[in-house]
C-alpha cells in the first residue's frame, strides 16, 4: 500500500470577537511570504486544497486559508442555536482582520473568492496598509439578485442538495470532473442556512459600487482573476469594477468559472504564479 | 432539437440515477413556440411529450426562446451559457409554477437538462 502525508497542516485558534468566543479552524503549508485565502461563500477552506499542495506556491508563499465561523471544521458561536446567522461587511471585514492578530500575521497577500472577492475591495478600502497585495478572485462591486436564496433554507427543501446545484453551474464544465464534484461535496456539508448567510453580504449587505474608486493601489497593489465562465461574477462585473479603481490589474482566465482554486487547482495555480512572482519581486 | 435518445440516455445516466432517486416533477419546457413536457418520477424521465398543448398540467414551467434554448443544449455551451441560472440572470429564461418544488428537484432537473447536449458535457 502506498501513501503520501500531505504538507498541509491544520490547526484551531481562540479568539474574541464582537465579544464572543470563536474558536476558528485554520490549515497552512509553505514557507516564505504570508497568503491568507478566503473561501466562497457557504463553502471553506478546503477549496485552497490545491494551492496548498501544489509546491510552485508554497516554495515562496505560506499559504494559509481559515474557515470562517459556521463553516468548515470553524464552530459558530455560543448562543447559535438562538440567531439567524447573516454575514455583513463590517463582520466580515473585522473577522479577516482579528484572525490575522490572532495568529500574528503581519502584512500578508490576502486572496478571496466571490464573497472573498467582494470583501478584498473593502479591505483594500479601508485596511490597505495591512496588507502587500490584494488579489480579487471573481470579485466585483456588486452582483444583481437574480434567484431567491431564502428557498435553501425552506424546511421541504434539502438546503445542502438545494445550494450544491444552485452553484454547479458556475464552473466551467470542461473543468476536471473530480475537483468539480469535489467543490459541490463541500455545499453538501454546508451548515443550514449558513449559504444563504453568507448571501446576505454578497447580494444585499456588500455593495461597493461608489466606493471602489477610492482603493489607492499606490498602498496595496490589487489585481483580479475571474473566470470566464462565471456569470455570477462575470468578466463585465469585475471589468466594470476594475474600470473603476487606478492602477488595478485584470486578468480573464479562460476556461475556469466560479471556483477557479477548487474546479481546475492545476490550470488555476498557472494563472495565479505570474501575480505571485510580481508581488515577491516588488518587496 | 432532435428528441430521440434523450429519454434513453437520461436513464442510463449514473448521475441522474444516482442524484435523482426520490425526485419526482413536471416540468414543460417552452422552446419559443415550441412545448415539451418532462415527467419524471423517482429520478427517471418516465414520459416526454411534445406539443403544443392545452393547458398542460406542470409543476413548474421554464420559458425561453428558442435560441435560448439551442445555446443552453450545445454540446459545448459558450461561456457563461452553460446553466439555466445565467440565462435567468440575463432574462432569457424565466421560472414560472412551484419554486419550492423547482428547489427541491434542482440537481436532478439539471442533470436532466444536462443530457440535452448530445456528448454528454457536464452541467
Amino acid at each position: 500500500m502506498s501513501a503520501a502525508l500531505e504538507p498541509v497542516t491544520g490547526r484551531y485558534v481562540r479568539f474574541e470577537f464582537e465579544g464572543r468566543a470563536l474558536r476558528v479552524y485554520f490549515e497552512e503549508a509553505g514557507q516564505g511570504i504570508p497568503l491568507l485565502c478566503l473561501h466562497t461563500a457557504g463553502s471553506d477552506t478546503r477549496q485552497f486544497r490545491g494551492l496548498l499542495n501544489d509546491a510552485r506556491v508554497t516554495d515562496r508563499y505560506r499559504v494559509i486559508a481559515f474557515d470562517l465561523p459556521w463553516h468548515g471544521k470553524s464552530s459558530p458561536p455560543e448562543g447559535w442555536q438562538y440567531e439567524e446567522y447573516r454575514l455583513t461587511s463590517a463582520t466580515y471585514t473585522g473577522l479577516v482582520l482579528a484572525f490575522m492578530r490572532a495568529i500574528g500575521l503581519q502584512k500578508p497577500v490576502v486572496m478571496g473568492c466571490s464573497i472573498g472577492g467582494r470583501i478584498c475591495l473593502n479591505l483594500a478600502l479601508a485596511h490597505a496598509h495591512e496588507f502587500r497585495a490584494i488579489i480579487g478572485l471573481q470579485s466585483a462591486a456588486n452582483t444583481p439578485r437574480y434567484y431567491d436564496p431564502a428557498w435553501l433554507t425552506h424546511p421541504e427543501v434539502n438546503g445542502q442538495v438545494a445550494s450544491a446545484a444552485t452553484v454547479m453551474g458556475l464552473m466551467c464544465p470542461e473543468s476536471p470532473e473530480a475537483e468539480r464534484w469535489e467543490t459541490l461535496w463541500h455545499y453538501m456539508q454546508g451548515g443550514p442556512g449558513v449559504f444563504r448567510g453568507d448571501l446576505f453580504f454578497y447580494q444585499v449587505d456588500g455593495d461597493f459600487r461608489g466606493r471602489v474608486k477610492d482603493i489607492d493601489t499606490r498602498v496595496a497593489p490589487y489585481y483580479f482573476l475571474t473566470g470566464e465562465y462565471d456569470y455570477s461574477c462575470s468578466p463585465e462585473d469585475t471589468q466594470e469594477t476594475a474600470a473603476n479603481i487606478r492602477g488595478a490589474k485584470l486578468r480573464i482566465m479562460k476556461k475556469l468559472g466560479h471556483f477557479p482554486m477548487s474546479e481546475n487547482p492545476r490550470a488555476f495555480v498557472g494563472e495565479l504564479l505570474p501575480l505571485l512572482e510580481e508581488i515577491a519581486a516588488a518587496g | 432539437m432532435d428528441w430521440k435518445g434523450f429519454a434513453e440516455r437520461v436513464n442510463a445516466d449514473r448521475l441522474v440515477a444516482r442524484h435523482g432517486a426520490g425526485s419526482s416533477f413536471d416540468v414543460l419546457l417552452k422552446w419559443g413556440t415550441e412545448e415539451h413536457l418532462l415527467r419524471v418520477r423517482e429520478g427517471r424521465l418516465e414520459d416526454l411529450r411534445h406539443g403544443p398543448f392545452v393547458m398542460p398540467r406542470c409543476d413548474f414551467a421554464l420559458t425561453g426562446s428558442a435560441d435560448a434554448w439551442a445555446r443552453f443544449a450545445r454540446p459545448q455551451p459558450a461561456p457563461r451559457d452553460q446553466d439555466i441560472f445565467a440565462f435567468f440572470r440575463r432574462g432569457e429564461i424565466a421560472l414560472a409554477g412551484d419554486t419550492r418544488k423547482f428547489y427541491a428537484h434542482q440537481l436532478c432537473l439539471k442533470l436532466v437538462l444536462a443530457n440535452l447536449r448530445a456528448a454528454g458535457a457536464a452541467l
